[in-house]
């Protein structure tokens, strides 16, 4: 198991270089100039070129990307052009809100998703699986800024029970930063729950119809506990598999929820880095974001083992 | 747990969500903090090194000027207490008021003004101009120092003082001392307002804390002169890059003032008895359709007027904002306020007719060659306008490209004087403020010296001559003749086809007091009742 996860930590390494030459080849060729946008409209050419090679722009880009990568492996992601501050510090001072904001919406679509699809396996055809339905048609369907505006105007503007925009950090006080969480964790989080509902319920169903399922049930064992102890536990894997992939996919959901609800994460960084051509900055957070989407990917694959002892590595 | 009893225990809970960590301390903190919805994103703190909107207001808050115009654009004393011109107008002779002080506690000496005027004159534009003028400069004692001049610069107050583009700031001499193309990096001004460095969160946050060291002028604020107090503890920046999220923020009181509020919004907020709305700069922000003279068909003098005499400015403002009260046509080179603001040489752009164009068009002998504009869709304003462009193009018959991008791939796309079929361009759509096209100095695009010139890089020796006769006259009178004159040449050169102006509104709380006209976005005098 510990051979396993070091070697799996290790392939990621290869991955995450890749990901680094691809980004930096990307934005090689995108057009688009910093030297530029920092200069403003009143530079004149002369001007544009000394910030651009006070900045090492005009060096060569197999040059910049290897410095650049020299400078990685020791822990330096570089400085941003235009603040000139180390992007290691922006991504810290973005981590918060964005984990915040992912952990409260795990919660939520687990907590959500979960019990949804075990009450709908339980009767299919019920009242309770038909809601299911409906509730899982209408999370795919609304897009995060439908209904992250729709929740926004019902409790915050509405009703005022709920901040419109904006992030409490966790050393305010845990009501403040939850009350700043509420709308937006809620928000992201409805899609992902309708999936894992949908994915808990079939593959409930797939067990539920198991011999040892009808065996437990003949000798008379509580349907709570053939639902949650048999049934959910045999079921998770695939669950777990698309919580993982949630997870993930929940990093790059976040920038359309940070936006809507102005929060100063991870996802807003990147857009404003993008939108400025902050090179440094913009390959820092690909960088760490391929890194968190291996390390999840991992923790998925650990997990499987833990729940049925029939996997090993 | 039955059902009844869920719900009962969740309405509980749904009950406590409006108390949830609201904080008797929060809400009296709120009632001393102005809290500001800022468009753009501050990322530098170097006003010189930058001419970035969010990084001036950042300035105007923190450091301070010597000088500073009013709303006829007239220079008045700021941290100077007066200056006079001796020598027959070769020595200027600034004297500093008593008692100013840095955030740090150092005093303001001499020595500070003089650095920081260098580095300023070294990065913009009216200060490389005034810079042309200066011998060199001479401390006299802490608080008074003199500018040798080559010969008489009567605009040199008028340059100290200005409120566009890079201003003047103020910094202490070390950080003056820094290379005008390197940032710098502390944030120490002697501005009513301290940076809270501490609480900066680059694109999310930045806050400032009143500086009670700091002595405001007795004088009225008029635009940026006058007393610049602190009328709150603190003041908070926050940037909302979404409009409804901004105005949602603004309408449930979260924040107090949103300084850019999208067009399409305003019937919203103008419908809350709470909020106001209202044009806080007077001169508002003007439109420009920018042409490439190097390259055809716009290289072809006869095809700009063509252009020019095609243009009905009405259609381009209204393809922005709806609202007839938000818009005004412009036939000038300035801006309406400016004290040059004239029609002197406008007729061409009054034309407004399609078939005369076409008539000249065909005169120029325009063979097809293709128009690429560069059309910044993510400005709601400036896409649509391209639009609009693109539209008067294909009815004038010319074969027309229209190419959408972000500011970014703009900025460097148009810096190539290259054919349109290698990456070129002929056209694009830029807005400035009504402050950056005041006067010749400041006004990058009447500038017409070719590859020196702004983009388009126009050619006309006579606007350059008229520009340097301007620089050196010595009275009023013989300036607003001359500038007029440079406006008659290019309403004959063409460098770019003005294509009117749009009220810049703000919107805030109605608790808000002392907000004031001003051309920049200045947060002193503006208080909470």
């Amino acid at each position: 198991m510990l051979g396993y996860s070091v070697r799996r930590l290790l392939s990621a390494v290869p991955v995450m270089a890749v990901v680094a030459l691809v980004v930096f080849s990307l934005l090689y060729l995108t057009p688009g100039d910093p030297a530029q946008v920092l200069a403003g409209d009143t530079a004149t050419p002369e001007q544009i070129a000394k910030i651009r090679t006070s900045l090492g722009l005009d060096e060569d880009a197999h040059l910049r990307f290897a410095r650049w990568l020299w400078h990685v492996v020791q822990g330096d992601l570089g400085a941003s052009i235009f603040s000139g501050e180390p992007v290691t510090h922006m991504i810290g001072q973005r981590l918060q809100p964005t984990f915040s904001l992912l952990l409260l919406s795990v919660v939520l679509s687990v907590g959500m998703g979960v019990p949804f699809g075990v009450a709908a396996a339980a009767r299919p055809g019920s009242w309770r699986d038909r809601a299911l339905t409906t509730f899982t048609t209408l999370g795919f369907s609304l897009p995060a800024f439908i209904a992250g505006y729709a929740l926004a105007f019902l409790f915050a503007t509405t009703l005022k029970w709920l901040p419109v925009q904006g992030f409490v950090p966790l050393s305010e006080g845990p009501g403040l930063w939850l009350r700043s969480l509420i709308l937006p964790a809620v928000t992201l989080s409805l899609v992902y729950a309708a999936i894992i509902a949908r994915v808990t319920r079939a593959s409930m169903l797939e067990v539920l119809s198991e011999d040892y399922i009808r065996t437990a049930r003949a000798k008379g064992a509580a349907p709570r506990a053939i639902l949650f102890r048999h049934a959910l536990k045999n079921a998770a894997v695939p669950v777990i598999t698309i919580i993982g992939i949630g997870v993930a996919t929940l990093i790059g959901s976040a920038v359309i929820t940070e936006n809507v609800f102005a929060i100063p994460g991870i996802g807003r960084l990147t857009v404003d880095a993008i939108l400025h051509r902050d090179y440094p900055v913009i390959q820092g957070v690909v960088l760490m974001l391929s890194a968190a989407y291996v390390l999840v990917n991992v923790a998925v694959d650990l997990s499987y083992t833990l729940l049925d002892p029939r996997i090993r590595y | 747990m039955k059902r009844r009893d869920f719900l009962k225990r969740a309405s509980f809970a749904g009950g406590a969500l409006p108390f949830l960590g609201r904080s008797t301390l929060a809400q009296k903190n709120a009632a001393k903090t102005l809290k500001i919805i800022h468009n753009g994103n501050l990322a530098s703190l170097d006003p010189i090194w930058t001419t970035a909107p969010p990084t001036k207001d950042y300035a105007f808050l923190v450091f301070d000027q010597l000088l500073a115009v009013d709303s006829k654009y007239m220079p008045h004393p700021q941290m100077a207490e007066g200056w006079t011109f001796e020598d027959d107008g070769r020595t200027f002779v600034l004297g500093l008021r008593e008692g100013l002080k840095f955030h740090d506690g150092e005093p303001v000496r001499s020595a500070d003004c003089t650095a920081s005027i260098q580095r300023w004159g070294a990065r913009d534009g009216f200060g490389q101009l005034m810079m042309r003028f200066v011998d060199g400069f001479e401390t006299v004692d802490d608080r008074r120092f003199k500018i040798k001049l080559k010969k008489p610069f009567a605009l040199l107050p008028a340059a100290l003082g200005k409120s566009n583009s890079s201003q003047c700031f103020i910094m202490p001499e070390r950080m003056a001392k820094v290379d005008p193309m390197k940032q710098v990096t502390e944030t120490i001004g002697s501005g009513p307002f301290r940076f809270l460095k501490e609480e900066f969160v680059s694109g999310a946050k930045a806050a400032w804390a009143k500086f009670d060291g700091y002595v405001p002028r007795k004088e009225p604020v008029d635009s940026i002169a006058g007393g610049r107090i602190s009328a709150v503890d603190r003041i908070e920046w926050s940037f909302i890059s979404d409009p409804s999220t901004a105005m949602a923020a603004l309408v449930a009181g979260e924040q107090d003032y949103w300084d850019a509020p999208t067009l399409d919004l305003v019937p919203v907020m103008k419908a809350d008895p709470n909020i106001i709305v209202s044009p806080r700069n007077p001169t508002g922000s003007y439109y420009m359709l920018q042409l490439n003279h190097t390259q055809p068909p716009f290289n072809n003098p006869k095809v700009r007027q063509a252009l020019a005499m095609a243009i009905d400015q009405m259609q381009f403002l209204k393809s922005a904002v709806s609202d007839p009260s938000l818009l005004k046509p412009c036939y000038s080179y300035y801006g309406s306020d400016s004290p040059y603001a004239s029609e002197d040489g406008a007729e061409i752009i009054k034309t407004n007719n399609l078939e005369k164009a076409k008539a000249l068009l065909k005169e120029a002998g325009y063979g097809g060659e293709k128009v690429v504009i560069l059309g910044v869709i993510e400005n709601p304003t400036l896409g649509a306008m391209a639009q609009v462009a693109e539209d008067l193009l294909r009815r004038l018959g010319m074969n027309v490209q229209l190419v959408a991008m972000d500011f970014a791939t703009m900025a460097q796309r148009r810096t190539s004087k290259e054919p349109t079929d290698k990456g070129g361009w002929s056209m694009f759509v830029t807005v400035w403020t009504g402050s950056d096209i005041v006067n010749p100095a400041v006004h990058q695009m009447l500038r017409a010296g070719g590859p020196t010139a702004w983009f388009g890089w126009p050619t006309d020796p006579e606007m350059e001559g008229l520009r340097d006769q301007w620089a050196n006259a010595s009275t009023p009178e013989e300036q607003k003749k001359l500038a007029i004159a440079l406006q008659a040449q290019a309403f004959k050169t063409l460098p770019y086809i003005p294509l009117g102006s749009l009220v810049a509104l703000v919107a805030y709380r109605k608790n808000l007091t002392g907000v004031f006209p001003c051309p920049v976005a200045a947060y002193w005098n503006i208080g909470k009742s």
